[in-house]
């Protein structure tokens, strides 16, 4: 195993388990907040069960979203050097700007939302989740700025060896940004919809006694999940255009089409020299994959969205059974859709202007075995870890007070280990 | 213009090390400290409604790293790569340590998340001392990858654990409960002189050891490091007086100092590897907008949740 592999699927595996927590994340944090509002408008107490249940799973999600975010922050400047020597200059803005604006507002907004149950004003601790999920959605708008940069350079301009940025407005204009992010959001949605739908479904198959609760959330959920779907749909096709425009050898790839993957070599031959520019002919796969999942995912959704007329879904039960099921699909997709987009560009890092093995920082292969080891044995004992709290949490339903509980009610002093 | 970077890059650092050197310090604490359950969510309550926005400096660190000095994030990460991995492994068990401790009621559970915490809190500050010596001898060169031993650093290691240490007892002696705060005083108290003769030792040893800038930023590190043990040798007096916000100003500018020295020793070789004049005007229109508002936020967070910890006082971690 040489340097690059082995940085590469350090890249790779760090930013799955990132996204896969990312992604709930960005989905449950909208149904959090909707549903603080919809507490805060009505005073109905439903609102605020739902509310507490639905935010505590976010929370304990949010964990892992954050502790691996903190590693991948630091990974373009340990694994890929030449990435901030050659565009350093345009790169480093997006990201930047990502952790200023982004980050350091969202956790120390969530911070005090989590501390600040019952006592800090309502009006004022609503203000503070809708912040959470600004900030969040900003730091993904900041990061995808970043990435369509590396799939479609534009704003720069190269002077001797390195980039120089000439044009920050063209950063945000970029072709491969706009609907990527909206399929981006969408899959967040599908994902946090379809959760909150199917962990509801769970509870109506376990015979719930909370029927309020989940009643409604299965309603919320419901009608986001095939809103997101039909969304990522849309701008999934959508960003086929751009794709053929900007990066033809990948669009060949993803379709499995020889002859246009014959007419991309040439062209890149004569503009970058001789070379294997094709990326690896595999990507089909996921894509088949992250389509297929669309239109299942699509269809039963729509399905169950009129099947909530009359509480069908609930009195017929086997689409409670099929909603569950169904939940881990959207992760498995947008992995799918991670791997096209970023194997797809391959050889390049920068395309057209920095292939991946001159991106790689100069390491022994060694060192990085042994980061790529540890990163993976932490990160992933943690995510697994989390996703069994989160399973408990979603077993335990609603009871369980995580917000707003004080000190001696969850500790007696001088007792020790009373609770 | 050409100073704005390379000061708020310092002023991030130093902050960085004041405010989760609080949390570093609790960390380590919390099993002297908390005998029982309530104790020891006590004390987590002391940092928690901090400690989000706390570790955030050091993503802000690295934010302006990569947008204002990119070579550099380059030249300090791939230099030291193994040590950097090391200190975002650390760093990530940490949180996951306060994250999922108080998840589960099963005391097993929660007593090993305990031990994890202080071990980890424990080897996350002897990180930064080594960080912080191999820093004071200037930017680490990119083929060396496995420096990171050598005496200097393995004096800052042991000075970043008793400087935390303190730090956090005073600042527990400050939010604790009345009750539980005077462990904590006696904590802060037992520790700030052995504390601060070693990190005064450190600072003069600077005298002899190498360090990029030579006798223009010997000086000023030398005197500041002083300075800094002087400080955290006062502490427990103000202590004493029942003058916590002193007492917490005084450990803190001692915790923000290693970070300062550090820095003094980089600034000179920084102008090589700042990005581009169009770059920094771009993120300076940010700047300008973004300072006031995310200092008014950290100030809010800290305003909203000042008061001592009570047996009324929300917890989470
Ligand atoms: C719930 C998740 C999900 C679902 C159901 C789909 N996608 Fe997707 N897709 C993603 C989640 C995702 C993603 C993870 O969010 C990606 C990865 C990179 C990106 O920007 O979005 C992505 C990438 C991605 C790309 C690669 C862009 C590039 O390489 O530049 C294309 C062309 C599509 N998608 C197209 C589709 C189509 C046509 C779909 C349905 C018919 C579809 N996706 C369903
Ligand atoms: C499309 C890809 C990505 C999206 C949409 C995204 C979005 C997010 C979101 C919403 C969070 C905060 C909530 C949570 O983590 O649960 C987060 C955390 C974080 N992400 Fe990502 N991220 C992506 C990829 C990356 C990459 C490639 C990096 C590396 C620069 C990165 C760096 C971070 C950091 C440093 C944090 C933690 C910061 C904090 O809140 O304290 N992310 N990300
Ligand atoms: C969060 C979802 C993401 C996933 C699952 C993901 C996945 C991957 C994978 C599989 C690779 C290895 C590709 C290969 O070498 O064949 C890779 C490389 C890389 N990705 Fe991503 N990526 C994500 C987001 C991002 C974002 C948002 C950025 C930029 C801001 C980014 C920047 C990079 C870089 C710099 C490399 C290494 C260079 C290269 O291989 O071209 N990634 N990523």
């Amino acid at each position: 195993m040489d340097n690059l592999l082995l940085s590469r699927l350090q890249f790779a595996t760090t930013t799955s388990i990132h996204f896969l927590f990312v992604t709930l994340t960005l989905g449950l944090v909208l149904f959090v907040a909707g549903m603080q509002t919809a507490y805060t408008i009505t005073g109905n107490p439903v609102y605020r069960r739902m509310t507490k249940f639905w935010g505590k799973i976010y929370v304990v999600n949010y964990a892992v979203g954050i502790v691996t975010g903190l590693v991948m922050e630091f990974q373009f400047g340990l694994n890929w050097s030449g990435l901030s020597k050659v565009t350093g200059n345009v790169f480093g803005v997006p990201l930047a700007l990502e952790t200023l604006i982004a980050f350091v507002a969202e956790a120390t907004f969530l911070g005090m939302w989590i501390f600040g149950w019952d006592r800090i004003r309502k009006g004022v601790h609503l203000a503070l989740i809708w912040l959470v999920a600004l900030t969040a959605y900003a730091s993904a708008f900041w990061i995808m700025v970043a990435n369509a940069f590396l799939q479609h350079p534009v704003g720069y301009e190269m002077r001797g060896d390195q980039a120089y940025l000439t044009d920050f407005g063209a950063l945000l204009a970029n072709s491969n940004l706009i609907d990527t992010l909206l399929h981006v959001i969408s899959a967040a949605v599908l994902a946090g919809g379809l959760f909150v739908a199917g962990i509801s479904a769970y509870h109506f198959i376990k015979r719930t006694q909370e029927v309020e609760v989940f009643r409604r959330s299965m309603r919320w959920g419901l009608i986001a999940a095939p809103i997101g779907a039909f969304s990522i749909i849309h701008w999934g096709f959508l960003q086929e255009v751009v794709i053929e425009q900007t990066q033809p050898a990948k669009l060949a790839q993803m379709y499995g089409e020889p002859e246009r993957m014959v007419a991309a070599q040439q062209a890149m031959e004569q503009q970058f020299g001789p070379g294997d520019w094709a990326p690896p002919g595999w990507i089909g796969v996921p894509y088949q994959i992250m389509m297929n999942s669309a239109f299942v995912m699509a269809l039963i959704l729509l399905v169950c969205l009129i099947l909530l007329f009359r509480n069908w879904v609930v009195r017929l039960r086997v689409p409670l059974y099929v909603l569950l099921i169904m939940v881990p699909l959207p992760f498995v997709a947008v992995i799918s859709g991670w791997l096209v987009r970023e194997v797809g560009r391959q050889p390049w890092t920068v395309y057209g202007l920095l292939t991946t093995d001159k991106a790689v920082s100069d390491l022994p292969a060694a060192v990085v075995l042994i980061s790529f080891v540890g990163f993976t044995l932490v990160l992933g004992t943690l995510a697994v870890v989390d996703y069994v709290l989160i399973a408990r949490f979603v077993r335990k339903g609603p009871d369980d007070e995580l917000f707003g509980s004080t000190l001696d009610q969850v500790a007696k002093p001088a007792s020790a280990h009373s609770f | 213009m050409d100073l704005l970077w390379p000061i708020l890059l310092g002023l991030l650092f130093a902050g960085y090390f004041v405010v989760d050197g609080f949390d570093i310090g609790a960390g380590l604490l919390l099993r002297r400290l908390g005998g029982g359950e309530y104790e020891r969510r006590a004390v987590l309550t002391s940092i928690g409604p901090f400690f989000l926005g706390n570790e955030v400096w050091l993503v802000a660190v690295g934010g302006v790293l990569a947008g204002a000095f990119p070579l550099m994030k380059d030249h300090l990460l791939g230099g030291l790569y193994l040590l950097i991995v090391a200190g975002l492994l650390i760093w990530v068990v940490r949180d996951a340590a306060i994250w999922f401790r108080s998840r589960r009621p099963s005391p097993r559970w929660r007593a090993g998340w305990d031990a994890m915490l202080g071990g980890s809190s424990g080897v996350f500050a002897v990180f930064w001392g080594l960080l912080v010596g191999a820093l004071l001898t200037g930017p680490p060169p990119l083929t060396d990858r496995w420096l990171v031993a050598g005496i200097n650093a393995a004096v800052w290691a042991v000075v970043m654990v008793l400087l935390f240490t303190t730090h956090g007892a005073v600042f527990l002696a400050a939010r604790l409960p009345a009750d539980l705060a005077a462990r904590a005083t006696a904590t802060a108290t037992r520790l700030s002189r052995p504390a601060a003769g070693l990190l005064a030792l450190a600072a003069l040893a600077q005298l002899v050891v190498p360090g990029p800038g030579g006798i223009a930023t010997t000086v000023p590190v030398v005197l500041l490091g002083l300075l800094a043990a002087a400080a955290l040798w006062s502490a427990p007096a103000a202590l004493a007086k029942s003058r916590y916000g002193s007492a917490v100003a005084l450990t803190s500018f001692a915790a923000a100092v290693p970070a300062v020295l550090a820095s003094l020793r980089l600034a000179g070789g920084l102008t090589d590897v700042t990005a581009d004049p169009a770059t920094l005007s771009v993120l300076s229109g940010f700047l300008v907008v973004l300072v006031p508002v995310l200092a008014a936020m950290q100030a809010w967070m800290w305003w909203t949740f000042r008061r001592r910890v009570h047996a009324g006082t929300v917890v989470f971690f």
